[in-house]
């Protein structure tokens, strides 16, 4: 289901499920992102990158604004909860709360969210916005 | 890699410098694989790069600026998108140090990144929050 300036507040946008995983780097700059540094530091393991949690939470955006996204897209996000590590069971959601006229169309603005389902926390929560037409 | 410059060193407007960027296919690529993009969702993929691509380069400009390579969490983003980031394109990002901040014990630097193309169009506007410095039991700072 695509976006469209008909779509009610309070909608859930399709949600996006993901099995995180933290990619090595041969340059990496991060020490936490190293397993035993990080579970020395008292996390459970080598945290997934910040990045990678957004990126689940942009592929769950652009499935729904598709192409708008990257000309009308914003995002605003903090990160919570502990995060992930390898194998975590992760389930982005997202609602519309709010719609605007803009310019030459509608700007739909959404609460958006990662839950962990390994943990039982959320792990990202944000607010995003784009314009459709 | 630069020598570590502690927290009370670093000023507000500092430079972080330039980052180029040559937007590859197999860059494109590379990314989709790392991120567990599903191909089949970005009809796009032949023409532009996901959105998404290239954050992980701010962390990295934050660190050839300040140097070490300690525990950098991240803690907020923001990200606008302006224009979508064409394959063949050659990026440029530039930022600079926006804030500092302690809160709960813990230090923070908020820093502002600008991605351009190769003709000057702004393509993204981004301002990252990181935890700056060691990560004691939880999470909590050590120092």
């Amino acid at each position: 289901m695509k976006a469209d300036r008909n779509v009610k507040v309070g909608f859930n946008i399709p949600s996006h499920e993901k099995i995180a995983h933290a990619p090595s780097y041969e340059d990496e700059v991060t020490t936490i992102h190293d397993d035993e540094h990080a579970q020395q530091r008292g996390f459970r393991g080598n945290l997934v990158g910040g990045g990678f949690l957004l990126g689940y939470t942009l592929q769950m955006l652009y499935r729904y604004f598709g192409a708008d996204w990257m000309k009308h897209g914003a995002i605003e996000v903090s990160y919570i909860g502990g995060g992930a590590i390898n194998g975590d069971r992760i389930e982005g959601n997202g609602v519309i709360t709010e719609k605007k006229e803009e310019d030459s169309g509608v700007r739909l603005f959404l609460d958006v969210w990662l839950d962990n389902t390994a943990t039982g926390k959320k792990i990202l929560v944000g607010k995003a916005s784009c314009r459709v037409h | 890699m630069k020598e570590n410059i502690g927290f009370n060193e670093i000023e507000i407007g500092m430079p972080l410098g330039v980052r180029e960027i040559d937007v590859t296919k197999e860059a494109v690529d590379f990314y989709m694989e790392k991120s567990l993009w599903d191909s089949e969702n970005f009809a796009e993929q032949e023409t532009f790069a996901p959105p998404g691509i290239f954050n992980s380069d701010h962390v990295r400009m934050l660190t050839a600026a300040l140097g070490g390579a300690g525990d950098r969490i991240w803690a907020k983003s923001n990200h606008q998108y302006i224009k979508p980031i064409r394959i063949g394109a050659k990026l440029k990002k530039t930022g600079n140090i926006a804030d500092k901040y302690i809160k709960r014990g813990k230090q923070y630097l908020v820093y502002e990144v600008e991605t351009r193309d190769e003709n000057g169009n702004l393509i993204i506007k981004s301002r990252e929050t990181s935890f700056f410095g060691p990560v004691g039991e939880g999470g909590k700072n050590e120092s």
